[in-house]
């Protein structure tokens, strides 16, 4: 193996390690406060929030908001399912069925 | 009892796994194309185990790049939310041994990260649930990127199909049932506008740390401001 890649490699490691591991070495057995309790319940829906918003409305790095926006219309099929039958199979299966077939209806 | 929770995380992991495959795939055929043989390719994979970090250094080094300086500061630019998902899942892990907990914590991804909380919300934490999940995400993205590295070549672009859309289509079932409940819904309205403000402005992936700070702390003063006037 060569040493250029592996130096590479062992850096990204390292760094994404950092990130990862890093925030366990302040959060030992000490009973966090109530304050970030109550920040840390909302945390999961606005990270859930952050990932999903730009990839729907900005797939290719532009706000994108036409029916040419394949994202933008299987997540709107998606919201529907989820909303209406509250089933997380029905809700993934059935979007990107639409999204495939919109693949296919383009190529 | 826990195998029966590591089952269900390894099951709950499978419909992510049509977005992290083709994603890994394709991650494989990129890195052997910028230089790496196959099993470096797979080296990466195992050790860095971050697919946006991976396309961005592979990108880097295309484009004639290789200031390992760069590479550093993207690889942690891109990562740097993986502190928020950690921070968010601490209460649960903090208890692990250490050796676990770390494990946990090196395979965290925003997948499983959206799994393992959707989880919590349900039926409470379970380490071997999160463990079941980390496994699969993590054993999933090795393989697709070896696949991608040793077979890429005869094989068309998956991400044509928009298979990446799987990862927008988990965070939308398991968001939008809970939009009933009002201070989620407020959560959710703020993090979507700051979301999308910040993915217009900023580049890398700075709009979910922003996100992830300004969502909860606007949420709790708002929530703070209805309490008080009520």
């Amino acid at each position: 193996m060569r040493t250029e890649q592996l130096t590479i490699i062992g850096v990204m490691a390292l760094a994404a390690a950092c990130t990862r591991l890093g925030p366990l070495a302040f959060c030992r057995n000490t009973a966090l406060l109530l304050w970030a309790q109550k920040w840390l319940k909302h945390l999961p829906a606005s990270v859930f929030t952050a990932l999903a918003i730009p990839a729907i409305f900005l797939p290719k790095a532009y706000l994108d908001i036409s029916l040419d926006n394949h994202y933008l219309v299987a997540s709107v099929v998606a919201v529907i399912l989820a909303w209406r039958y509250k089933n997380f199979m029905l809700t993934v299966g059935g979007s990107m069925l639409v999204m495939l077939y919109l693949r296919w209806l383009t190529l | 009892m826990a195998n029966k929770e590591l089952l269900q995380g390894c099951r709950d992991c499978l419909p992510l796994l049509t977005g992290s495959i083709p994603f890994g795939f394709t991650c494989g055929i990129m890195t052997v194309a910028a230089g790496f043989t196959p099993f470096e390719a797979i080296l990466m994979s195992m050790a860095v185990f971050s697919g946006a970090a991976q396309f961005a250094a592979v990108l880097m080094l295309q484009s004639g790049n290789d200031n390992l300086n760069m590479i550093i500061a993207s690889t942690i630019m891109v990562n740097l939310h993986n502190l928020l998902l950690i921070a968010s899942l601490s209460p649960y892990i903090v208890n692990l041994p250490k050796s676990i907990r770390y494990v946990l914590a090196f395979c965290i991804t925003d997948a499983t990260y959206a799994i393992t909380m959707n989880r919590i919300s349900q039926h409470g934490y379970s380490a071997s649930y999160h463990v079941g999940a980390s496994t699969v995400m993590y054993l999933s993205w090795t393989f697709a990127t070896a696949a991608g590295a040793l077979a890429g070549s005869y094989v068309p672009n998956p991400l044509s199909w928009g298979l990446d859309f799987t990862l927008p289509a988990v965070l939308i079932a398991i968001v939008v049932p809970k939009l009933s409940d009002r201070r989620i819904a407020t959560v959710v309205a703020i993090a979507a506008a700051t979301a999308l403000a910040a993915a217009l402005t900023l580049g890398g992936k700075w709009y979910i740390i922003l996100t992830g700070i300004v969502a909860p702390t606007v949420s709790l003063v708002w929530e703070r401001i209805v309490k008080h006037e009520n």
